[in-house]
């Protein structure tokens, strides 16, 4: 009978998994070049993102808020910093959808989708980075997955010019967060992740690679 | 001891020892490795971590496969080996995407007790794997360890299902 059957088996499955390892890595090129390079040459936007600033009122009180949060969230926006400054982020909801985006003004961005369901959000993006939260009339608290580290947030309610906007052109993709303080930070990404240029939140226009674009407020509904 | 002795100590312990060895490998190098966070994307799905939680449900259903199928070789029906057999090539095989990328972009983590417990037996299951192929070419093993590492891996892919697959679908929603 087959004796060596399991040893066939066995060699099998570690052939298969340096396999699936090598498609790993050929993977890497494209994401991991992008977010590994140092964007050091790139100059500070007006946006001063790595500045110390007052942090957004974080309601201590909002864990024992309401006792029945509704089925759906009405519109809002969140937006503020993670608890240990690394970066910032916005949370948009509408109905049982939410958008959110967070980054740190350099290199680090993610645009996530997600539900609302029982004063829970819950959001992922397709690059793999996760985001649950708790949300109050007041403040979302929650945590920011990416690879392999967790950021946590308490952060409050923001009204405009506060908030999370977009713009697109033919290269490239640019998030904005402005904060409830007026401070923006934001990520022009064309492959290769960099400081946004200053967004106007008055008229929601930003120069970007010498091209005027204007960015759209992200509500919640949004796909990306 | 006589040879016979040493012949059953060494018959329990190799397949145990070399499976240890492969379960603090793969923790060592799910730790040492810079995670990239990286995921690839297929076409249907609304994330790798949605199909790496459908490959860990399609796994842990064909380790249940895997349990009837024994516990009927261990009643006296020899002609569900093949289907015990085949079962378990193919458990194993929907699994190997899915630790692939929990090796290669995510790591050996303990931010949450439940990120522990499922990197735990993430190592632990692979461990028992070999453990379980090796026990299995050894004639001379005594009758007991078939069942328990047979036992372990089932129970480890269990756990694993339990701490990624379940976690994913409550919070997210039974999606593609």
């Amino acid at each position: 009978m087959g004796q060596r059957s399991p040893l066939v088996t066995l060699a099998a499955t570690a052939v298969g998994l340096l396999g699936f390892m090598v498609v790993n890595s050929t993977q890497t090129g494209t994401s991991s070049s992008s977010t590994a390079t140092p964007t050091s040459t790139v100059t500070p936007t007006t946006s001063g993102s790595a500045t110390p600033s007052t942090p957004p009122e974080t309601p201590t009180t909002s864990t024992t808020a309401p006792p029945k949060p509704p089925t759906v969230a009405p519109p809002a926006v969140y937006a503020g910093r993670t608890n240990d400054h690394v970066a910032s982020l916005a949370i948009a909801t509408k109905g049982d959808r939410a958008a959110a985006y967070v980054c740190d003004g350099r290199r680090l961005e993610a645009w996530l989708t997600g539900t609302y369901r029982n004063g829970r959000l819950a959001l992922s993006s397709k690059t793999g980075e996760r985001l649950t939260a708790t949300i109050t009339n007041t403040a979302a608290t929650g945590t920011f997955t990416l690879s392999g580290r967790t950021l946590r947030f308490a952060i409050a309610k923001a009204g405009p010019p506060a908030g999370l906007y977009r713009a697109r052109n033919s290269t490239s993709t640019i998030g904005w967060i402005v904060l409830p303080d007026g401070k923006q930070v934001g990520v022009d990404n064309d492959g290769t992740p960099a400081p946004a240029p200053p967004l106007d939140p008055a008229t929601r226009k930003a120069t970007v690679n010498g091209a005027p674009v204007t960015a759209q407020a992200v509500v919640g509904d949004e796909t990306f | 001891m006589s040879t016979a002795q040493v012949q059953k100590a060494t018959s329990v312990a190799v397949p145990l020892s070399v499976g240890a060895l492969v379960a603090v490998a793969l923790g060592v190098y799910g730790r040492l490795h810079d995670p990239t966070g990286v995921a690839i994307n297929l076409a249907g799905f609304s994330s790798f971590l949605a199909v790496k939680t459908w490959l860990a449900t399609l796994a842990a259903v064909l380790g249940l496969v895997q349990l009837a199928s024994a516990v009927a070789l261990y009643r006296g029906h020899p002609k569900v080996a093949p289907l015990h057999r085949w079962s378990g090539r193919a458990a194993v095989a929907a699994t190997l995407p899915v630790v692939a990328h929990c090796l290669y972009a995510l790591g050996f983590q303990y931010d949450e007790p439940r990120i522990l417990i499922h990197s735990l037996l993430g190592c632990f299951f692979y461990g028992a794997f070999v453990a379980k192929m090796l026990t299995l070419t050894r004639t001379d093993a005594p009758k007991w360890l078939l069942p328990v590492v047979g036992g372990a891996l089932f129970t480890a892919l269990i756990g694993l299902w339990l701490t990624s697959a379940l976690w994913f679908f409550t919070t997210f929603g039974v999606i593609r």
